[in-house]
């Protein structure tokens, strides 16, 4: 059987092959019969996803139960425990529940974070005597938090972006999320739409995405500014 | 018949064992990412029987039987027990050393498959080591000629008698026997990694390269080293050019080191068919300046030297021996270690080396058998590290294999490339399509 020579990388290939395993040139196949070094079958890895779910609860569950039994024999009933099975619950949400599924989908994903969350803030006000801010403070700080992350993730996700683009979209919505943030705590403190600190938040991010976006758009100042960072 | 052989003087093969010192950590860090397999394959003249390899196999794990065993959970450690069936023998796959179905392979450590005229063995790492599975695949061999072309082939040097019953110096720790009250300091500083775009789950690139042996024995002899020694120094100089490549000027300053396993039984009178190896990190520190080849050459050297001698090698492992009896990690219940040893693993697995690069030696076959195998060949599955090296020579070929968990044939291009340029006859192989 005669073996290919692929003149790009200098090397003899076997006659088995039909594409270069280093430069990817393909050659055409000498026949069917002889076709691979491999037969064209492959092993399916199955997801071990709820696995990593059911190891997780397991982890968390056992300083749980410790927890549990320090506080119980501490007081003779629930005290602060509460707070660490509220905490370990927002972590086997955030982390482990989207592991039980094949195709999580991220908005309902982010969905049960929030409402985790804010089940959270309203265990907290339980315990500590007043849920009264849980609704007009702590729910919205939450899901604007949730709003932001999705955000977050979906810039990420843009393949066709650039870094410096998808740095300059993330710095932006940070901004306008501090100023979201500030805009709920005045409503929440004064009854009004307080400006506050968030504006100065909000512009310096403003500035320094518009910055990032017009470095991007010049190519020759950012092979400058690449050269100068890298020396 | 062999089974009608009884050796009075011989032991009884314990229906359960705890894993050896090196195995521990690979059930906890087994994962999608690093399966911790490896496979030995041979390439004979004909195509195989399947049915006459069956009955090769079951010849063989009568005589090996430290190869039979199911994985089991203890309380406190993981645990082999020993298991009579008889293993399934696998068509073969193209994307090896991936994943192991133990439901669907009878709970066994192994699974054989055959293509066309190739059989292969992937091991899980927990129940032998390169040398282990080597002796392993040259005796199922060694039987499979015996039946399929009724030939007497000679036992020895790793290859075992199915007559004879077997010893327990073959399936011992050797680690435990041994470890001394000593210990060394793993801590070394962390090496460069190599980046690339990650593949799915389950998608490995194998590239074999493969060579003339005396043309590389020849090229080794003329920068005063080993084939060893070249190949290293070859492999740390493909990913030096790679880092160099890079545009960040941090990881530019990353030492570039590759993991060398050492086989123990070299400098420790065993016998044993488990894991009893130990391994080496080293490379070049960019930071210092560039290297050519023969600069790369003497420290690979010299750093061998320091590292392979009885003392040091003891001292190493003894380390991992006496983290073993740490009463805390002893007492420990499965399911608190299993996640820390996992964590541990994920942390510093491979953080200390660019790659690994696993060379089993000259293959030595008596002549009975040799004149029916074309070629052998050994590979290592990925593991945190995006690529791997596996190297065997047979004849005068020797056959390397890379694997590469990433999109990009980085190192391979690098590699081959050089060596090409080098003037050495490169005959490339792959499972891509």
């Amino acid at each position: 059987m005669k073996n290919t020579y692929c003149s790009n990388c200098n090397i003899e290939l076997s006659h088995t092959e039909t594409v270069c395993p280093l430069c990817g040139t393909r050659f055409e196949a000498e026949s069917a019969e002889n076709f691979g070094a491999y037969p064209s079958n492959v092993e399916q890895v199955p997801l071990t996803r709820r696995h990593v779910a059911l190891k997780g609860l397991i982890v968390l569950l056992f300083p749980a139960f410790c927890c549990f039994a320090v506080d119980f024999m501490e007081h003779g009933f629930l005290t602060w425990v509460l707070y660490i099975w509220g905490a370990e619950t927002c972590l086997f949400t955030y982390a482990f529940l989207p592991k039980l599924f094949a195709r999580p989908k991220l908005s309902l994903c982010l969905a049960a974070d929030c409402a985790v969350t804010t089940g959270y803030l309203f265990l907290i006000g339980l315990i500590d005597g007043s849920t009264a801010w849980v609704l007009p403070l702590g729910f919205p700080i939450t899901l604007l938090a949730g709003f932001m992350a999705y955000s977050f993730i979906e810039i990420l996700r843009i393949k066709k972006l650039s870094q410096l683009f998808k740095s300059a979209a993330l710095i932006c919505t940070a901004g306008f999320y501090a100023m979201a943030v500030q805009l709920v705590i005045g409503v929440f403190k004064d009854g009004a739409l307080v400006v506050g600190w968030g504006l100065p938040v909000l512009l310096p991010s403003l500035f320094v995405s518009l910055m990032l976006f017009y470095i991007e758009s010049d190519s020759e100042l950012k092979e400058r500014i690449r050269r100068a960072v890298s020396l | 018949m062999h089974s009608n052989i009884i050796d009075k003087n011989a032991q009884p093969f314990p229906s359960s064992m705890p894993l050896d010192n090196a195995a521990k950590i690979y059930p906890a860090a087994r994962g999608r990412r690093s399966p911790s397999l490896f496979r030995l394959s041979m390439e004979l003249t004909e195509n195989i029987d399947k049915e006459v390899l069956s009955r090769a196999l079951d010849r063989t794990l009568k005589r090996m039987p430290s190869f039979s065993q199911h994985l089991k959970r203890g309380f406190f450690w993981y645990r082999l027990e020993h298991n009579t069936e008889l293993p399934l023998i696998f068509d073969e796959i193209r994307n090896p050393c991936v994943y192991f179905n133990e439901k669907a392979n009878k709970g066994f450590q192994f699974r054989v498959s055959c293509y066309k005229n190739r059989i292969a063995v992937d091991f899980f790492h927990v129940i032998t080591d390169g040398t282990g599975g080597m002796s392993f695949l040259k005796t199922l061999v060694a039987e499979y000629i015996s039946l399929k072309y009724d030939i007497v082939v000679p036992r020895g040097n790793g290859i075992l008698d199915c007559t004879e019953t077997p010893q327990r110096s073959e399936y011992e720790d050797s680690f435990l026997k041994y470890a001394k009250p000593m210990s060394v300091s793993r801590l070394e500083p962390s090496a460069y990694h190599i980046r690339g775009t990650r593949e799915q789950y389950g998608v490995i690139h194998i590239t074999t390269g493969i060579m003339p042996l005396d043309e590389i024995s020849a090229k080794a002899k003329e920068y005063g080293a080993t084939i060893n020694e070249l190949l290293t120094a070859v492999l740390i100089l493909s990913i030096y050019n790679i880092q160099q490549k890079e545009g960040l000027p941090f990881r530019k300053n990353q030492p570039v080191k590759v993991s060398i396993p050492i086989n123990l039984r070299k400098h420790f009178p065993s016998h044993t068919l488990r894991n009893f190896t130990t391994y080496a990190n080293l490379g070049i520190n960019p930071a210092l300046g560039s290297f050519t080849i023969e600069e790369i050459i003497a420290v690979i050297r010299h750093g061998l030297a320091l590292e392979t001698n009885k003392k040091m090698l003891t001292a190493k492992f003894s380390t991992n021996v006496a983290a073993e009896k740490n009463i805390l990690i002893k007492m420990a219940p499965l399911f608190i270690k299993d996640p820390v040893l996992k964590l541990y693993y994920i942390m510093n697995g491979d953080r200390y080396n660019s790659s690994t690069l696993s060379n089993l030696g000259l293959v030595r076959l008596p002549e009975e058998m040799e004149r029916y195998v074309e070629r052998v060949s050994f590979m290592l599955g990925a593991g945190m590290n995006p690529v791997f090296c596996a190297c065997v020579s047979f004849g005068n070929k020797l056959c390397l294999n890379i694997a590469r968990t990433i999109a990009e044939p980085l190192v391979e291009r690098q590699f081959f490339t050089l060596f090409s340029a080098m003037g050495i006859h490169i005959q490339l192989e792959s499972n891509g399509r």
